[in-house]
């Protein structure tokens, strides 16, 4: 029992330390994400693109979109990028061998005609049924494979590819005319961007007008608009923050733009899961071990919509999905770790992205359990225990609310605006529940992949609710 | 004990520290959104208020001379937004007098003051005012711009050089142009192939004795990428060059307006070691010269190429009757079934293309 009590003492102590020194951080990445935002905001506000874009000058770049059964949201979808105002884009559409209708609804809905090969596939992917055209749309093709997941889909759509960047996003996400042109921008603004990717805000429901985006509806979906804060949280300060330093490692793959030359040299896309992750560190390897200059960012307020799982076990099941795939690409890459050759890759952001992604479930969960032991045999003291629940619960509870207050200032994007003192509601649930929920789930996932289990993967889809 | 005590201590510090740092940026942010939607709404009011002054101005026929921009409104960066707004919808010459006045008087001194300014937003500034109205005695200026860092502030200065097409504007925008990523090059290259015919002579006088080869692949991109342009009798050397790309571009320019008389010319490039220079050719053949490249689509279509059969096989579907008779004809084929099924049932779009 003695050392039972040992442990427990030592262990609380080795937790505080972890939520301290993850606290402390956050809060350095937020003093540097708020004036990134502020300058961001002062730079779009004040200048006139619209001309440049509108123009000849103005780069040609692809979307490609990886669909696998989405029949629901498919021909929203594309509709949608078909009515974005700009000249010289491309729409690749690569059916992932769908099981449902989406590939018989792409050929009735855009008129499909066969059409020939790529000039030469330089990545490779599963058997190609067919490469099509529209025959409405000129700049809309079709590529018909068999299943191999989204990495599999998305070199299938590379190949296909010409344009000098692409533009990746997925088959649930809707973006609007200013997104693209935010950045398109950032290529056009700051020497040497290889890759910037956007905000990703939750749209289960949206307001179209002719194809195009109209509004966002805060969710009346509990589950969904849980999630608001906790994706508000993660790119407004998160990704921001990491900004300034060059070490944002993750791009999301529901909306990320890359020069296409680069992604096709490191091989294109390789993981089923975690795609976005493992693509954006093994460019930012790539291109440090050439000693290229080059730069990744961020930008807050360029957004793109997505539908989130609106019930709990599709919740639960796309976060053991996730977690699976950071723990996958830390493992895979577990040589940048601590590694002076990659710089502030090797010595803090993939290390801190190592610990406050992959290896947290690991301290957090136990972490809940210890307190309340400890608390409970009344071995640590309960100033002790006021002070972790401060740090634990109430700390990512102003955090969250400051990072509400920073989407104020920057986008607001949802509609109506009381919705943002509701978020203030779900903050309460999100830091008091939710959060910790997910974390079991996260501990969950990190022993499936231990021990190599694979489990399920799909989440259920309603189809985003538009007007 | 008194250690952890300590360490307790200590750890209480760190977080008060923590809430107070959070509770300074509540209030921060409070702040900036006050003063950030204050500023936003007076650049939009801005922005009106000069729209309807450049409009009442225009309607009353006033002399543009006369034109004074009250202190208030004198915002640069939203005065260059509304000009930048109004050039692309209106031309009428009494707009381009009034737009010529309002850059002289007001953004010029802002413009060369700031054109090599350290922070690109003002020389940003600058080169967007060059765009909308070049000058000679601004060359300097759009020079040091044509090399900024910045891709944006290049392209502005890129079409300010264009407009004026100076010798050495367009010796400095041409060996950017070298200096660019080949995937970069959009940003300029289209400037330049909308360019006026000063700057078209101006090129094919640098051809001539131009031997650098990267500066005669841009030259060729540009003249290939120009429609309704043509100059064969100067590129010669080009299209028994050894390097791959200015063949090829070579050829494209070769094949913008193949005649019959041309096909002694095409014929050796279907030998071409480069599949893309033989592709480029099997297609055009089956363009524009018509029946007379029978037997050569023929030839093409044993190539060991299949990007090269595949476009000789489109070509003689579009030669039609006689091109389709040989394509089910060899059709019997297994190797070749696929691509002639593929020509046969091609959309007549795609012929078109």
């Amino acid at each position: 029992m003695e050392y039972f009590k040992i442990f427990l003492v030592y262990a609380s102590y080795v937790i505080f330390g972890y939520f301290l020194f993850v606290q402390s951080f956050y809060i350095l990445l937020m003093f540097t994400a708020f004036p990134c935002l502020t300058r961001r905001m002062r730079e779009v506000n004040s200048d006139n693109l619209l001309s440049v874009l509108r123009s000849e000058s103005s780069p040609e770049f692809s979307f490609i979109v990886a669909a696998y059964n989405m029949e629901q949201l498919i021909v929203l979808v594309i509709d949608n990028l078909l009515a974005l105002h700009y000249k010289k884009k491309k729409i690749v559409i690569v059916n992932d061998g769908s099981e449902d209708n989406t590939f018989e609804i792409l050929l009735k809905r855009y008129k499909l005609v066969k059409t020939g090969l790529p000039r030469r596939p330089q990545l490779k992917c599963s058997k190609i049924r067919g490469y099509y055209r529209s025959s409405i749309y000129p700049n809309l093709i079709v590529v018909d494979k068999e299943n191999g997941g989204k990495a599999d889909a998305m070199n299938a759509g590379l190949n296909v590819t010409t344009t000098p960047y692409y533009l990746q996003i997925d088959a649930d996400t809707v973006v609007g005319d200013d997104a693209i042109l935010r950045i398109i921008r950032s290529s056009l603004t700051k020497p040497h961007v290889i890759a910037c990717g956007g905000s990703i805000g939750i749209g289960n429901q949206c307001i179209f007008e002719r194809h195009k985006l109209k509004k966002v509806m805060f969710p009346t979906n509990f589950w969904a608009g849980a999630q608001v804060v906790e994706y508000i949280r993660a790119f407004l300060f998160g990704r921001l923050g990491w900004n300034s330093y060059g070490g944002n490692l993750c791009l999301s793959g529901a909306f990320g733009f890359y020069d296409r030359d680069i992604a096709v040299s490191v091989g294109g896309y390789d993981l089923a899961v975690a795609e976005d992750l493992d693509m954006t560190i093994r460019i930012h390897r790539a291109l440090r071990e050439k000693g290229k200059p080059y730069k990744i960012t961020f930008l807050p307020d360029a957004m793109a919509f997505t539908e989130v799982p609106s019930d709990l076990v599709s919740l639960l099941r796309q976060r053991e999905r996730w977690q699976r795939g950071v723990n996958i690409v830390v493992w895979r890459n577990r040589n940048i770790l601590f590694n002076s050759k990659y710089g502030f890759l090797g010595l803090m952001s993939f290390p801190i992205l190592a610990l406050t992604e992959a290896i947290s479930p690991l301290i957090e969960a136990p972490g809940y359990i210890i307190f309340a032991i400890a608390a409970g045999l009344g071995i640590v003291d309960w100033t002790y225990v006021f002070w972790y629940l401060a740090l634990a619960l109430l700390f990512p509870m102003v955090l969250s609310s400051i990072c509400i207050m920073m989407e104020i200032l920057s986008v607001q994007v949802y509609n109506p605006k009381t919705a943002y003192l509701k978020m203030l509601g779900y903050v309460v649930i999100e830091s008091l529940g939710v959060r910790q929920m997910l974390v079991f789930v996260r501990f969950y996932s990190f022993f499936l992949f231990i021990f190599g289990i694979e489990s399920w993967t799909n989440v259920k889809r309603k189809g985003i609710q538009s007007e | 004990m008194r250690g952890t005590e300590t360490a307790l201590k200590i750890v209480i510090t760190i977080t008060m520290i923590e809430l107070v740092l959070v509770f300074v940026a509540s209030i921060l942010i409070i702040f900036t959104r006050i003063y950030m939607g204050y500023r936003k709404k007076r650049y939009d009011r801005i922005r009106k208020e000069i729209t309807s002054y450049f409009f009442q101005s225009l309607e009353k026929n006033a002399n543009p001379n006369a034109f004074v921009l009250p202190r208030r409104l004198r915002n640069l960066r939203a005065l260059l937004t509304v000009i930048e707004d109004i050039d692309e919808t209106i031309k009428e010459a009494n707009w381009l007098v009034l737009k010529e006045m309002i850059i002289k008087r007001y953004l010029f001194p802002k413009a060369r003051y700031s054109a090599k300014s350290l922070r690109w937003m003002r020389r940003n500034l600058a080169a967007r005012t060059f765009a909308l109205f070049p000058t000679k005695e601004d060359e300097d200026s759009i020079l040091y711009l044509v090399s900024d860092k910045v891709p944006l502030n290049r392209i502005f200065a890129a079409r300010a050089a264009i407009a004026l097409a100076t010798p050495t504007l367009l010796r400095r925008l041409f060996d950017m142009m070298v200096l660019e990523p080949v995937k970069n090059l959009f940003n300029l290259r289209d400037i330049v192939v909308n360019g006026s015919e000063i700057v078209y002579q101006w090129m094919q006088k640098e051809l001539k004795r131009e031997t650098d080869i990267n500066m005669r692949f841009i030259y060729l991109d540009i003249f290939s990428a120009k429609k309704g342009y043509t100059i064969r009798q100067l590129i010669d050397l080009d299209l028994k060059s050894d390097v791959k790309y200015l063949r090829e571009k070579a050829v494209q320019i070769l094949i913008q307006f193949p005649t019959k008389e041309d096909l002694p010319l095409l014929k050796p490039f279907l030998k071409d070691p480069s599949e893309d220079i033989r592709a480029h050719v099997a297609k055009a053949l089956g363009n524009l010269v018509g029946e007379s490249a029978f037997e050569e689509l023929k030839g093409a279509l044993q190539d060991e190429s299949f990007w090269v059969r595949m476009q000789a096989a489109i070509s003689l579907r579009r030669l039609g009757k006689i091109g389709v008779d040989y394509l089910n004809q060899v059709g019997d084929n297994p190797d070749m079934r696929g691509i002639v099924d593929y020509a046969l049932t091609v959309s007549d779009r795609e012929l078109q293309e």
